[in-house]
């Protein structure tokens, strides 16, 4: 047992492996919030008087509301005046070519092993590296526009598909959704914005890159994902975050829109600044994400959350039309004094309407990690199948883990089912892996590989891989 | 709050008072500190975590007054005692102790089986044991400590087994809107074994709150099997809370059976205070009409070695409504900790509906915890086979809702109450026996 404990404690105290700062020169506005500010922001980034008028709208409902305490992680106070509601890195590239963007961003980028070029080259992925809040680089625009995909970033949009951008903006998750989410619509600086036209099958995984960089910059990044009629995308999202002393906020908002018979499936990876052993610093990823699925249509959440001092999010589906599907794979692993409350709501709104939940969560450390979870069938939603598995692993004897569904059936022919469970790894499970001949870290890091493994094989290959070196990286002390 | 929310209860707190001047000084005391807390907090509302599927706006609504005693017939008794038990029984009326409906035979040595008012004149240690389990800053406990009238007061001496149920029944009958407040304590001491029906029932159409707290405790190795069988009026909102404290390698059984009320909530709160102290906390909802049953179940670790077993079920029809939040707690340190809990749910109609959020909280990691919940109908294919065996749909269909909920009645370790509550889901189920 005390080898255990100490591979355990190794794994509990390895430090963050990303943190550096980059000195980029950033374009800032004063720290704190007014109409002003967000006047200001509008006007950086040019955009029409309907969007200033929406994000004032949202500032202003934002005003009126109180800051939810509800969740199991309580959080030192937030100081929304001392947030820098907006830096752009001054030399803003041109995105003809990569010789004309900032060496120094390139080479963070090489640091996160996301080299623009090999990305380009070797998997075929193309990268909108959002790097602070300015699109950098925007990579396979012209071969994904000859299929009329469109992917850019926000601004980009609100640019050029002024049309789409007013159609769906607070569409799935209204400005008036919730504190953080209100306070996005009011500021958010930049993000993605991907349309797939009816029938298309998007040819390659699309994916963004987050980073928060300069010091004491919150991130408010706006991601807009639209699946038109039968199409088809694949989206992946990533994060690595320097080390900071200051807890940065970071509140961003995802809007699905599958429409009838699309298919969006949404991945991510979060490997933010957890903060030292002590808790002190880290990110607050307090995220609101939510998909709304037409008729046939289906969304699929997948992600693999590692960083952050709290994560704080729920993505969602909504399940408006018939025979429409959600899914929801969750790996999430605190560790230190990392806290997460973490899980899904699927909404069941339409008939035949099917969700699938999958959650798991390893406590290691002083970590603690709560999954909470709704599954919410309307009384019109005949037929309506939800399935649920939450399972949760306790590595070390200070960590804490709990599990807290919501179920709320108003249908008769509905069926709902959900199991959960918490345990160490037993000690029987070692013993059987030792007497087979491997070290006890081999057999801790198999079956947590093992414990993991319903949710990894959901992500795509590229992101597979990484998910697992990220797991390797976590679990490192523990392997040896 | 509203000034008319502040008032809540405050009549009939005064009133209570005025007809209790011979009351102990702790008791008195008691009263106020409770009803101080309870002003403090006010009724909960849909915002409250814990009530957000329960309105209490019936209760809110009206300014209750204390019912008063009144005398009924044996014979209007007669439906809600257990059939052919023998059984020792304690009967009050509108929370006032009505001896002559009791059944008192001569008792074992050791056993105690008194109203609180008596004992209250012959036991000065009472106030070690009254009001000390449950928490006074829950508003409904705090309310019935500050409104309680009388209530049963049970207690086993060391090493005495008492195989005879005590059925504790506590039944109203009402002309006009009043509330009871009924109070039991029930104490096993170390190596006992009793076994405890409290039974609520109702007769009359008049709407009525009841409000009823229950101290349960099990000293070392004591054994206690507890039945709280609620069979009220649909005028009735019923609120109760189960306060139950289990000491080393003993072991508590409590049932909640919910046949009928308007609105109920039960709360049952089983500390596990010791090293492998055992629990099994079983509830079953048969609602119908607009009836609203909620279930809050938490129990609690707090030393190794402890094992809870939790199995909720309800079967709801029409526009009745089944909540059900259980949550188990496992502190740190209470190592090879065993907890098991399952929520089963059958919906019989479109408008009826099914709440349920089972809940774990994990503060160790040598433990063993699972739950599970479900919601959702028949079986077709159970429902088909019964039927290529003869059956017609609608006893096909009873036999199995018979099967469902009487998964959580066999688990009941008295027998005459297994029995009896068999008879009444069979006739609840009539299809069944019509075959």
């Amino acid at each position: 047992m005390a080898d255990k404990n100490e591979s355990i404690q190794a794994l509990a105290e390895q430090e963050y492996k990303h943190g550096w700062v980059s000195d980029v020169d950033a374009d800032q506005l004063p720290p704190g919030l007014s109409e002003d500010i967000v006047r200001a922001i509008s006007a950086k980034k040019n955009e029409p008087e309907w969007l200033t008028e929406w994000r004032l709208r949202a500032y202003r409902h934002w005003l009126k509301m109180k800051e939810p305490d509800w969740q199991k992680p309580k959080h030192a106070k937030i100081e929304y005046d001392k947030i820098i509601y907006y830096s752009a890195p001054k030399k803003k590239p041109t995105v003809t070519s990569l010789d004309e963007v900032d060496p120094e961003l390139l080479e963070t980028f090489e640091k996160l092993g996301i080299s623009l070029d090999e990305q380009k080259r070797l998997s075929g992925v193309a990268v909108d590296a959002v790097f602070d809040s300015v699109s950098v680089k925007t990579t396979f625009r012209e071969e994904l526009s000859k299929q009329g995909i469109v992917f850019c970033s926000f601004s980009e949009a609100v640019a050029d598909h002024p049309e789409l951008v007013k159609k769906y903006l607070g569409s799935v998750v209204p400005y008036t959704d919730n504190y953080f989410a209100t306070l996005n619509s009011a500021v958010f600086s930049d993000g993605s914005f991907c349309y797939i036209p009816p029938g298309v099958r998007c040819p390659m995984e699309l994916s963004t890159y987050f980073r928060i960089n300069s010091a004491g910059t919150g991130q408010f990044e706006r991601t807009l994902l639209i699946a038109d009629e039968g199409a088809y995308v694949s989206y992946l999202e990533g994060c690595t975050a320097p080390q900071r002393d200051e807890n940065q906020l970071h509140a961003a908002v995802v809007e699905l829109v599958a429409l009838k018979g699309a298919h969006i499936k949404y991945s991510t990876v979060q490997n933010w600044y957890p903060g030292d052993k002590d808790g002190k610093g880290g990110v607050y990823n307090f995220v609101t994400k939510r998909g709304k699925a037409e008729e046939n249509a289906k969304i699929s959440w997948t992600q693999v959350e590692t960083g952050s001092a709290i994560t704080w999010k729920y993505p969602s589906c909504v399940l408006k039309g018939d025979n429409s599907v959600g899914e929801f794979y969750s790996v999430a692993l605190t560790r230190d004094r990392q806290m997460a409350d973490t899980g899904t709501k699927m909404i069941h709104i339409g008939k035949n309407t099917k969700s699938t939940i999958i959650s798991k969560g390893i406590s290691a450390g002083k970590g603690d990690q709560t999954y909470r979870g709704l599954v919410q069938i309307m009384p019109r939603a005949t037929g309506a199948r939800n399935y649920s598995v939450c399972d949760s692993l306790l590595l070390g004897s200070e960590c804490g883990a709990h599990t807290v569904p919501y179920i709320e059936s108003g249908n008769s022919s509905a069926v709902i089912e959900h199991e959960a469970s918490t345990s160490k790894i037993s000690d029987d499970q070692i013993f059987f892996l030792r007497q087979r001949g491997l070290s006890e870290e081999d057999a801790v890091s198999m079956i947590v590989n093992g414990f993991c493994k319903d949710v990894l094989s959901e992500l795509p290959m590229e992101f597979a891989v990484e998910a697992q070196k990220l797991l390797g990286v976590k679990l490192e002390g523990a392997v040896g | 709050m509203t000034a008319a929310m502040q008032n809540l209860f405050e009549h009939a707190y005064k009133a209570l008072r005025k007809a209790q001047p011979q009351e102990p000084g702790w008791l008195s005391e008691l009263r106020e500190e409770a009803f101080e807390n309870f002003r403090a907090l006010g009724l909960p509302t849909i915002k409250h975590e814990e009530w957000r599927w329960t309105n209490l706006k019936a209760i809110a609504a009206r300014d209750w007054q204390p019912a008063g005693p009144t005398h009924i017939d044996e014979a209007a008794l007669k439906p809600y005692l257990i059939p052919d038990a023998d059984e020792i029984r304690l009967v009050f009326v509108n929370g006032h102790f009505a001896e002559s409906l009791c059944k008192l035979p001569p008792l074992p040595e050791g056993l105690v089986v008194q109203p609180i008012s008596r004992v209250l004149e012959s036991d000065e240690s009472l106030h070690l044991k009254l009001a000390r389990y449950a928490e006074q800053t829950n508003p409904f406990t705090a309310l019935n400590t500050a409104l309680f009238t009388d209530g049963a007061y049970i207690r086993a001496g060391n090493s005495l087994t008492v195989e005879t149920p005590i059925h504790v029944l506590y039944v109203s009958t009402l002309d006009e809107p009043a509330e009871i407040s009924p109070r039991t304590l029930v104490l096993a001491g170390e190596n006992a074994e009793i076994r405890v029906v409290e039974s609520y029932a109702g007769l009359g159409s008049s709407a009525r709150f009841v409000n009823s707290v229950s101290e349960i405790v099990a000293k070392r190795n004591a054994k206690i099997r507890h039945v709280k069988l609620l069979r009220e009026t649909d005028a009735t909102s019923h609120v109760g809370w189960n306060e139950i404290n289990v000491e080393r390698d003993a072991e508590v059984t409590a049932h909640s059976i919910n046949l009928g009320a308007g609105l109920a909530r039960n709360d049952v709160h089983a500390l596990l205070a010791a090293e492998g102290a055992h629990c099994n906390l079983n509830g079953l909802v048969l609602g119908h009409g607009s009836q609203h049953f909620d279930n809050h179940v938490v129990v609690e670790h707090m030393l190794p070695h402890g094992t809870s077993n939790q199995l909720y079920r309800a079967v709801v029809d029409d526009k009745s409504r089944s909540v059900f939040a259980g949550k188990v707690i496992v502190r740190p340190g209470a190592f090879a900790t065993n907890a098991q809990q399952q929520n089963n749910n059958l919906l019989l109609s479109d408008d009826a509906k099914v709440d349920t959020k089972p809940q774990l909280e994990i503060y160790c990691d040598d433990v063993k915890c699972s739950h599970g919940a479900t919601s959702g109908q028949l079986d077709p294919n159970a429902v088909f086979f019964l039927r290529s065996r003869g059956l017609d749909e609608r006893a096909a269909r009873n036999l199995l809702t018979y099967a469902f909920a009487n998964d959580v009645i066999e688990h009941i370790r008295i027998d005459a109450v297994r029995t009896y509550l068999e008879t009444i889901m069979a006739e609840r189920f009539a299809g069944l026996l019509g075959g």
